[in-house]
């Protein structure tokens, strides 16, 4: 007779999961009697959990996968470790997982070019609508490129280049951001154009 | 937001019924015919001038070519036909487009689901969680699940 091991994760104790974890890793193939890693994962206490995400993170391993079973108070020392230069992995696959302040931190640190290799525009769906604004904001003051922000800027923010452009601002780029502007503000600066033109 | 794809389209059905070729109305507007193209294909949009001035050749106003007061007309087999991605997800997510995300979620991309999953954790849209659920990947049900409450 033979003993699947799979069907008998659930009756494991504490120690024999361990040891079960130390097989599989230990294994050139990353899997014990048929048992893989994530098949362990969710009869893991979270402590355990947590240690293991580290360690496929450093390893640049399948951490993703263990993001879902990660306790939230990871995600600050994953921060940390992202923001030190410390993981160089990619690390988008993490985003949805992070909490709202750790993420908001990791995209003030990336728009300030101060995470190698991590592009602030990946950040876009997951932050506020506030840091979008802010970002943006920012991009247009120091004359870099903003396009890639427009779809997520909020309409309250292009709203005031809307009127900006209305007022004789002639810095505003009001080709590139009025077709993401809602139909009032168009059809206003739209009408502000063909007033000039015809006077 | 507006709808490029729908625009070029019009562009292009304006442009057919005028009898012009993309070559003319691209000299008309001293433009390349490549511009001309791109806009008809709904990659990019005509400048605020070159819109007026199309409005003017094509004698009707430039609401017309932006296809405001238009309808959104979807197809459920596939929301995206005829339509800008961006613009579609826009409208579901002001509330602007009624679909019903059970029947069109596989039809997202992997961002364009999180981004509709956004607007449901922040309240935007109501959707009905404990039939979605189902579709959703891990990552995407931790994604809500501290926000919010299944009823």
């Amino acid at each position: 007779m033979t003993i699947n091991l799979k069907r008998m994760i659930p009756f494991l104790d504490k120690d024999e999961l361990t040891l079960l974890i130390e097989k599989i890793k230990a294994s050139e193939n990353q899997e014990y009697e048929g048992v893989k890693l994530m098949s362990v994962i969710p009869f893991l206490e979270d402590e355990m959990i947590d240690k293991l995400f580290l360690e496929e993170l450093d390893k640049d391993g399948s951490f993703v996968s263990i993001a879902p079973f990660v306790s939230d108070n990871m995600w600050p020392i994953v921060a940390e470790k992202i923001i030190n230069g410390n993981s160089t992995t990619n690390i988008v696959g993490l985003f949805p997982f992070m909490d709202e302040k750790t993420l908001g931190d990791l995209f003030i640190k990336a728009e300030a070019e101060q995470i190698a290799g991590l592009d602030a525009v990946k950040f876009l769906p997951f932050v506020s609508d506030e840091a979008v604004d802010n970002a943006f904001l920012n991009r247009i003051k120091a004359n870099k490129d903003y396009l890639p922000f427009l779809p997520f800027v909020t309409d309250e923010c292009l709203h005031q280049f809307a009127e900006a452009f209305c007022q004789g601002d002639t810095e505003v780029d009001i080709d590139a951001m009025y077709p993401f502007m809602t139909q009032e503000d168009i059809k206003m600066i739209f009408r502000h154009v063909i007033e000039k033109k015809e006077n | 937001m507006l709808d490029s794809y729908a625009i070029g389209n019009k562009i292009r059905d304006l442009r057919v019924a005028n009898q012009y070729n993309q070559d003319k109305l691209a000299e008309i507007l001293f433009v390349s015919r490549q511009a001309v193209s791109r806009w008809e294909l709904g990659l990019t949009l005509p400048s605020v001038d070159n819109l007026i001035e199309l409005s003017k050749i094509f004698k009707i106003s430039f609401e017309e070519i932006l296809c405001m007061n238009e309808p959104v007309v979807i197809d459920e087999e596939n929301i995206f036909v005829g339509h800008d991605r961006h613009f579609i997800i826009k409208k579901i997510i002001e509330n602007k487009l009624e679909v019903d995300l059970f029947d069109v979620f596989y039809q997202f991309s992997n961002s364009e689901r999180l981004i509709v999953l956004k607007a449901i954790k922040n309240n935007k849209i109501k959707a009905s969680l404990p039939r979605l659920w189902v579709k959703l990947t891990p990552e995407e049900q931790k994604y809500l699940k501290n926000e919010v409450t299944i009823k």
